[in-house]
């Protein structure tokens, strides 16, 4: 049994009113905010995993929306969470609210590129170029 | 007097990596500081729904160029973990040399960068002419200089012989006594102090609120480092993290030079004790489960995501990298500084942006 | 500033720290995975390689007993070399040589019988 791997198993969900006062909670009891994932749920949904650290633990909370809603954002409590929701939003199209410094959707990606790389229907082609 | 905004990079004798920089300067003094990435996106993530789970170990270690084991190292840790294998002794002995050495050739690579960012170019010399004893080593024993290619899930695909071995520790005792011989340019010079002391202070409130991680964490006195947590060969050798406390320019390179000397005590270590045993575990099945795994790069903490659903290809691998986690500290250190010291601070977070856009 | 002298004497009469390369070129390490060459006699044309590559950059084709392998798309990992049941994919630890155009390499061999299959597999030299 290793220390570094942790199945996320009985993960907490959150509703979405409520994860800014989640964020400002952990924040007051002394987390940092590790990382942040986005992941298909579904065809029709997208999980946001919020990642909590403090000395070596992890705390793991999770955010299930409908693919392309508005998320509030916690960068207002977390500055360090700005890049990593505006890489969220280049890479699954959903809407942060609030970010401190937004990129719409410019931060990896083109500024004319309208489609989102995560989304299932974009699949890479099967022949590779020489 | 005005403010005037000057665009800093992407490309820039200075900068190792492409980050674009737009500086609102006003008297010499930066007020503000928004950066640009972008420009080396690659979008290796989404390749894991074409390559298999195995082939995207190889897919994993070119997300950096220089950290580029301990990426597949992380992944393969992930995977082994979901799928209940068993890693076998020497292969995790093995896995801590090859990491141990990948952060001795990152330091040595970085306090070359920086000696070279004040100019210092023979000093840049000196320390890349040693870095080559690490790479003839990579080079010998798995078969390629940086991207070495040694992990599979279940452990290793390369053996050290007993010559091998004996050759490994002249070569590391080598660089140990050479890298010692330089710490009065690199770190005591009065003026590389007069560049490097009081530029760029990140307190250590600060650095705890902005989520740093890596040496810009440590050398603010936060003693957070991910081998702790007892990976791979860690589990049994006895290990210190680097803490400094002045939080500058300065206390970073000193961190980074002291982990070159550990790491050297480490890669020793580990190969005095390397177990005899298997290279690696054979395995049945696919993966199936989500997991969040973490190491410690050169850089700092890298997170990995995997997520699989029983198939041959998983469903997402989200990787988390050390300079992301550094980008926001980095942005709290430019303000009221002299434009002459952005070089230098930017520099001294080690900034790796192939890692950070993948 | 005396300190300075051990420096500059050392420096004078010291070796370069620099190789006249072409002139006198590094010895090969024996482990380096350099040039990846496939013995035309010993292939099966089975295709394990091709599958197992992460570069996609070989082709193999067992109708026309064709294999195709793209040395500026391989990224010398090696994992064909271990999935060959013949050890007909094998890496010699000179390094490649740069080159001014892209090229592909085609190799032909012949269909090999069921005998000679399992005779090549019996062969085949444990990878290290």
């Amino acid at each position: 049994m290793s220390q570094e791997s942790e199945k996320l198993l009985d993960v907490p969900v959150l509703g979405i009113e409520s994860v800014v006062v989640h964020a400002q909670r952990l924040k007051d009891r002394g987390l940092r905010l590790v990382a942040m994932t986005a992941v298909d749920h579904d065809e029709a949904s997208v999980d946001v995993f919020y990642h909590f650290g403090q000395d070596l633990k992890l705390e793991h909370s999770r955010l299930t929306v409908a693919k392309g809603s508005a998320v509030p954002s916690i960068s207002g409590v977390f500055f360090a969470a700005l890049l990593v929701e505006n890489e969220i939003q280049d890479q699954f199209g959903l809407t942060f609210e609030g970010l401190v410094l937004d990129y719409h959707r410019t931060l990896l990606l083109d500024a004319d590129l309208t489609e989102i790389p995560f989304r299932s229907d974009i699949k890479i082609p099967p022949s590779r170029s020489t | 007097m005005a403010r005037t905004v000057v665009p800093f990079g992407p490309q820039h004798p200075v900068f190792p990596e492409p980050i674009q920089l737009k500086l609102v300067v006003e008297d010499e003094i930066v007020k503000e500081a928004i950066p640009t990435i972008g420009f080396v996106h690659r979008g290796l993530e989404k390749l894991a729904e074409i390559r298999d789970f195995h082939q995207m170990v190889q897919v994993v270690e070119r997300t950096c160029g220089i950290c580029s084991m301990i990426h597949a190292m992380c992944y393969c840790q992930g995977l082994e973990e979901m799928m209940g294998i068993e890693v076998p002794d020497r292969a995790r002995y093995l896995r801590t040399v090859w990491s141990e050495l990948h952060r001795i050739h990152s330091h040595l690579l970085w306090l070359g960068l920086h000696a070279d960012a004040f100019g210092f170019e023979s000093l840049f010399m000196q320390l890349w002419k040693i870095r080559e004893k690490i790479l003839d080593i990579n080079e010998a024993t798995a078969g390629n200089r940086i991207i070495v290619s040694v992990n599979v899930v279940g452990g290793v695909r390369a053996d050290l012989s007993t010559d091998q071995q004996r050759w490994v520790l002249k070569e590391v005792a080598e660089v140990s006594r050479m890298v010692r011989a330089l710490e009065h340019p690199l770190l005591e010079d009065i003026t590389v102090k007069h560049r490097t002391v009081g530029v760029g202070v990140l307190t250590r409130e600060q650095a705890h609120l902005l989520g740093a991680v890596g040496p810009v964490a440590r050398a603010s006195g936060l003693p957070l480092d991910m081998r702790l947590l007892k990976y791979a060969g860690f589990r049994e050798l006895e290990f210190e993290p680097v803490v400094e406390t002045a939080g500058d320019a300065w206390a970073r390179s000193k961190v980074r030079f002291r982990e070159v000397l550990q790491s050297a005590h480490l890669v020793r270590l580990a190969i005095e004790k390397l177990p005899a045993g298997d290279l690696s575990t054979p395995f049945k099945g696919q993966p199936t489960g989500e997991i969040v795994t973490r190491i410690e790069q050169p850089r700092g903490e890298c997170l990995y995501y995997i997520k699989g659903s029983g198939k041959k290809n998983l469903d997402r691998v989200r990787i988390r990298t050390p300079t992301f986690a550094n980008v926001p500290p980095m942005l709290a250190m430019l303000p009221g500084t002299e434009l002459a010291n952005v070089p230098v601070i930017v520099l001294s977070i080690d900034p790796c942006i192939s890692c950070t856009e993948r | 500033m005396l300190s300075m002298l051990g420096t500059i004497f050392g420096n004078l009469f010291a070796k370069p720290a620099t190789r006249p390369y072409p002139a006198s070129p590094r010895n090969d390490l024996s482990g380096y995975r350099g040039e990846l060459a496939f013995d035309m006699d010993a292939c099966t044309f089975c295709g394990a390689c091709a599958r197992a590559c992460p570069a996609r950059c070989l082709t193999v084709d067992i109708k026309t007993c064709v294999l195709q392998s793209d040395p500026f798309a391989c990224v010398y990992c090696g994992v064909c070399v271990e999935e060959c049941a013949t050890g007909a994919a094998t890496f010699s630890s000179h390094h490649r040589a740069p080159a001014d155009l892209t090229s592909q390499l085609v190799q032909r061999g012949e269909k090999k019988t069921k005998e000679q299959i399992a005779e090549l597999r019996k062969r085949k030299l444990p990878t290290a």
